[in-house]
């Protein structure tokens, strides 16, 4: 069935479709979480903190709007708030973490041998290198390139115009490079 | 080549990995790109950082997880449809209320005076009966809505 089906079942209370929505968005939201918060537990906390706000509010949800980018916001408003209370100085533009706090549920599961593939040890370099970004690049590349969602719904998620979201991809992808040339100098990304 | 020019080519290579460029800076790009290999190199490697990010693997919500939350968000759902519905319900005795007030008073005067009760409202038969009146359907509204109260803290000790 069809998200747009869904959703306006859900808009009228059925309780099957919000089964759905939870089953449909369930990795890609608890990725998104994870990569703001960095702990799973608290992505978890959030994941369903989410899921309730999505019960609560659906009603004011405006159909002509897309679901995914308010489900998101919603995410993303209840996650920034999350760590505003928790870490609030991991909100500050300058780097929040290095590289040694790449936690583990981020990190590929064995660390990367020699003779693992390429293609798989620049994934482990580029996932440590992004989760050493400050929060505000973290989740536009995560909006971006892994949820893959157009420059208007990732402004309408951050509450951004979208020159902000335009600079912060560039920041984001520079500081990433940055990062990787740092820690694997002389390695070329061709 | 033009230095500034360049620059500001450069400026534009990780949005054109992210897929952020407008038509007219794309032009300008492929232009450039056409006369300059460094950027050309430096594109490429923004765009292999793009397609491993595309690729990263996606961490696996936990299944209790999610269990935990469709049975939690169901439950709210289900609740705030719950309270709709009394909303609405409450809203449709308080509009009863008025306006039987507002219809039965003539008709139980047209009942007691006949014909007679058309000539006017019956006020002068007393504005106490009138009160009383009003009293007795703004009751029957209250005790609508304490049964309704009431309905939903027994299904609240039930759940």
């Amino acid at each position: 069935m069809g998200l747009e089906a869904e959703v306006s079942r859900l808009r009228r209370g059925d309780l099957d479709a919000l089964a759905e929505l939870v089953t449909r968005y369930q990795h890609r939201l608890y990725r998104y979480l994870l990569r703001i918060v960095r702990q799973p537990a608290e992505a978890e906390d959030l994941f369903q903190q989410t899921w309730l706000r999505v019960a609560g509010q659906i009603r004011r949800f405006d159909p002509r709007r897309s679901f995914e980018a308010w489900l998101f916001t919603l995410a993303r408003n209840l996650a920034i708030d999350h760590l505003r209370r928790v870490r609030p100085e991991s909100l500050d533009d300058q780097d929040s973490g290095g590289l040694g706090a790449t936690p583990a549920a981020l990190r590929s599961s064995e660390p990367p041998a020699l003779d693992l593939a390429i293609a798989r040890e620049r994934a482990h370099q580029v996932s440590a290198a992004l989760e050493a970004l400050p929060v505000i690049y973290r989740e536009v590349l995560a909006l971006r390139f892994e949820e893959e969602m157009k420059l208007e719904e990732i402004a309408e998620v951050l509450d951004a115009p979208l020159s902000t979201v335009k600079s912060r991809l560039r920041r984001g992808l520079e500081s990433i490079r940055q990062e990787l040339e740092k820690r694997y100098p002389g390695q070329e990304w061709q | 080549m033009n230095m500034s020019e360049h620059d500001q080519i450069r400026e534009l290579l990780a949005l054109a990995a992210a897929g952020a460029l407008d038509a007219d800076e794309e032009s300008r790009l492929a232009a450039h790109l056409r006369s300059c290999a460094a950027c050309a190199a430096e594109l490429n490697s923004f765009q292999e950082m793009g397609a491993v990010l595309r690729r990263l693997p996606t961490p696996q919500a936990p299944a209790a997880l999610v269990a935990r939350t469709i049975s939690a968000a169901q439950s709210r759902l289900a609740e705030e449809s719950t309270r709709r519905s009394e909303r609405k319900l409450i809203v449709l005795a308080v509009v009863f209320s008025w306006v039987f007030v507002a219809l039965s008073w003539p008709l139980a005067q047209f009942a007691a005076r006949g014909w007679t009760s058309l000539v006017g409202l019956g006020f002068e038969q007393g504005w106490e009966n009138f009160a009383v009146f009003t009293a007795l359907c703004w009751t029957a509204g209250a005790v609508a809505a304490a049964a309704l109260a009431k309905r939903r803290q027994q299904e609240r000790g039930v759940a």
